[in-house]
């Protein structure tokens, strides 16, 4: 009887403390870690579009995290993107009043280091800047095929996004 | 296995004669994902350490409890907690480690190496030999994967340790090879780079078999006879 309920009995046991010591460790870490985040996207709105005051807006969209407005008008939409690795882009796209790209940060891209990252280029971003639809978007990175498409979705969902948004 | 030179050895095994990515061939997901960067390859190689040390300590101390029929699950439950802890703890105070070694991180928890040295140390021996043997084998996989992210960088992007403040940058007429980038070149060094360490850590043959030691034995003629030459 003991051969057979012991190995039960020590695997629940070791289970349940893991699951414990995994309870307390998130306890203690998840302010640190909302906060991380919450810094990190600060820090990027501040990267890409500059000083100012970023607010949150209350609007929601199917696949889009936040939208922020900017003091100069500028809206920006907090996208993650499928790449070659599934939600591997993460990037701010502002859109300025006038429907057109005003710019593209990447928050985090966990695309494959020196191929898909080719994407996160400032010199490639830049060449988004005024796009208004899709045919303006420039050509996908040869050899980040797959990164590029990511990301021109993300820039097209914001595109729409800002459309619908001044329409209603 | 007492004294200073045993403790000594468990823990130099693991840089070479018993390393486990060059000699041992293990953990080769993670050597060839994350190699393509020097940095990378360097924080996916110090995490490994980390969590190796921390999963052979507590093996080691549990080997006794644990009983042999629940043993795998036991060790990959307790292998998993150190890595998610350690994912929350840099997530929460090393946001930007955290954000490089990405995905890799809690992929720890599949590296064969850490379940290799719990199945065949820690499981065995005492706590201090456990941990010094964590320690060897994750500065054995920490230098393996800094030599091949290393040649990997050099010789694909022409730059080494990027995005640190030791940074290099090879002069631009130096031609970049970009199969050094993708996972070939990867397969390349590591092969040239097991090669070296085969070398290395070569042992002289014996200069004549016993029929006691030869694997043809059992269908060999002359077995118990005579020695073949």
């Amino acid at each position: 009887m003991k051969e057979k309920l012991l190995p039960s009995a020590v695997l629940t046991i070791v289970c349940a403390v893991v699951c414990g010591l995994l309870a307390a460790a998130n306890a203690a870490t998840h302010d640190k870690i909302v906060q991380a985040e919450a810094d990190k996207v600060q820090k990027s709105l501040v990267r890409c579009f500059g000083e100012g005051t970023y607010t949150p807006l209350e609007t929601a969209f199917e696949g889009v995290t936040a939208v922020y407005e900017s003091t100069d008008g500028l809206q920006i939409y907090d996208i993650t993107a499928d790449g070659y690795s599934k939600g591997g882009i993460r990037a701010l796209i502002g859109i300025a009043q006038d429907g057109s790209i005003a710019g593209i940060g990447i928050v985090s891209c966990g695309e494959t280091a020196g191929v898909g990252t080719k994407i996160t280029d400032p010199a490639y971003l830049a060449q988004f800047d005024g796009a208004r639809t899709a045919e303006d978007f420039p050509d996908a990175i040869s050899r980040a095929t797959f990164s590029s498409k990511g990301l021109q979705s993300a820039v097209s969902l914001a595109l729409q996004c800002a459309e619908r948004r001044n329409d209603t | 296995m007492t004294g200073k030179n045993g403790y000594l050895q468990e823990f130099t095994k693991g840089l070479l004669r018993e390393n486990p990515t060059l000699v041992g061939l293990l953990g080769m997901c993670p050597t060839l994902a994350v190699t393509s960067q020097a940095v990378n390859a360097l924080g996916m190689g110090l995490a490994t350490m980390f969590v190796l040390i921390g999963s052979n300590c507590v093996i080691s101390l549990l080997r006794k409890i644990i009983p042999a029929t629940v043993k795998l699950p036991c060790y990959i439950v307790i292998i998993a907690g150190f890595v998610t802890i350690i994912d929350f703890l840099l997530h929460g105070f090393l946001p930007e480690l955290h954000e490089s070694l990405g995905t890799f991180l809690s992929l720890i928890t599949v590296n064969c190496i850490i379940l290799g040295r719990a199945e065949m140390f820690a499981s065995k021996n005492p706590v201090l030999p456990s941990i010094l043997d964590g320690c060897g084998m994750g500065a054995g996989f920490t230098l393996s994967l800094l030599a091949i992210g290393s040649v990997r960088e050099i010789l694909g992007a022409g730059t080494w340790m990027a995005g640190t403040p030791i940074a290099l940058t090879l002069p631009a007429e130096f031609p970049k090879l970009a199969i050094f980038s993708s996972t070939a070149g990867g397969f390349m060094t590591l092969g040239v780079l097991v090669a070296i360490a085969g070398i290395l850590t070569r042992k002289p043959l014996p200069k004549e078999v016993g029929c006691a030691g030869c694997p043809m034995a059992d269908g060999c003629r002359s077995n118990g006879k005579e020695s073949c030459k």
